[in-house]
């Protein structure tokens, strides 16, 4: 029996209907979802219906992405999502919860790019006396380190930041999508005051890049599958527009919370 | 006549200070340009031949005609190599 859940994203509203025992134990755990028990469903910006039983288990992170007749199909080994071009009504078939945490990161970020809303981007994010402070790097940078070591400030993300880029205005949201924090209440808005390219070091040194190597930096960590040129144009612009509103710093930082007093 | 080159569909450009950043929106590229490369990229939004833009090189820089061309020699040939511009027609 397909039940109905209803989750809020930042401003998006999503309503996921499943039947399946470990997406709703996931959704409600990982995004606060809460059932709906009306049989008239609320009105939603994406309507999901997700299943189980697809595939098989994780192999690596390609997808394949097609679209033919106003339907645009992602496909990985583990998961599959199916959805109209605007993303109003998606379904996705799922291996296992790690397929589905990934497939809602990919159809979230194919969203709010499609509306030329915003980003979703790969970093960490922690809030600071009501500023978002944001962390990125390759793997390994020290991206978790850093929220470990910053308790016991506010996290808005440890894995994939939600980013609305509006006009002159950047701002972050309490993300859902994580890797090692459960989710905490926070809600509302925060200005991104600065963006930070970690590099490991012995010692703690923040220096400011250009703005061209900021805009590559932010552009290579997007949450983004590239497949149509136009879409691929809107990350563009919108990272330009992002870095043009926030200052990008390499963050030289070593294994204790000391950088806090070099960037705020 | 001689060949003119122009910028390819799927490209978006941003400028940033004196730099240019090329997107290949096809590939899911982006390609930096210095502040002599932005000068003809700013050109090739029209077509253009190799003896115009060095031309407009040497406006700009103490070089001689044959280095100007040169110059613009390598770099269409970059540039076309990443899928940035192509043949006008």
């Amino acid at each position: 029996m397909l039940e109905h859940f209803y989750v809020r994203i930042a401003e998006h509203r999503l309503v996921l209907g499943t039947e399946s025992d470990f997406v709703k134990a996931f959704i409600c755990q990982k995004y606060g979802a809460s059932l709906i028990e009306s049989e008239i469903l609320p009105e939603a910006d994406i309507a999901v219906s997700i299943f189980d039983g697809y595939g098989g288990p994780f192999v690596d992170y390609n997808v394949n992405v097609t679209t033919a007749d106003e339907v645009i199909v992602y496909k990985r080994a583990d998961y599959l999502i199916e959805a109209d071009k605007e993303y109003r009504e998606a379904r996705i078939h799922v291996y296992d919860d790690f397929a589905l945490k990934h497939a809602m990161v990919n159809l979230y970020s194919a969203y709010i790019t499609r509306k030329e809303w915003g980003l979703l981007i790969h970093s960490s994010c922690l809030l600071e006396h009501g500023k978002a402070y944001m962390f990125a790097g390759h793997s390994g940078a020290g991206k978790s380190t850093v929220v470990r070591l910053s308790q016991p400030r506010p996290i808005l993300s440890d894995e994939a930041t939600i980013v609305k880029i509006a006009g002159d205005e950047t701002v972050i949201y309490n993300s859902p999508f994580r890797s090692d924090t459960d989710l905490p209440d926070i809600a509302g808005t925060y200005p991104l005051t600065a963006i930070q390219i970690l590099r490991q070091s012995l010692d703690i040194r923040r220096l400011r890049m250009g703005g061209m190597e900021g805009l590559q930096q932010i552009f290579q960590r997007v949450f983004y599958w590239a497949h149509d040129p136009e879409e691929t144009k809107k990350v563009f612009r919108m990272c330009s527009k992002l870095t043009g509103h926030v200052p990008v710093y390499e963050l030289f930082f070593q294994k204790n919370d000391k950088f806090w007093e070099e960037i705020s | 006549m001689s060949t003119q080159f122009v910028r390819s569909m799927n490209v978006e450009a941003m400028q940033v200070e004196e730099e240019w950043l090329i997107l290949n929106a096809d590939q899911y590229t982006v390609t930096k340009l210095n502040e002599a490369g932005g000068i003809c990229w700013a050109l090739l939004k029209e077509p253009n031949t190799i003896d115009s833009l060095a031309l407009e090189l040497q406006k700009h820089y103490d070089i001689t005609a044959e280095e100007a061309k040169e110059d613009v020699m390598t770099f269409l040939s970059q540039l076309s190599q990443l899928g940035l511009i192509e043949y006008a027609s």
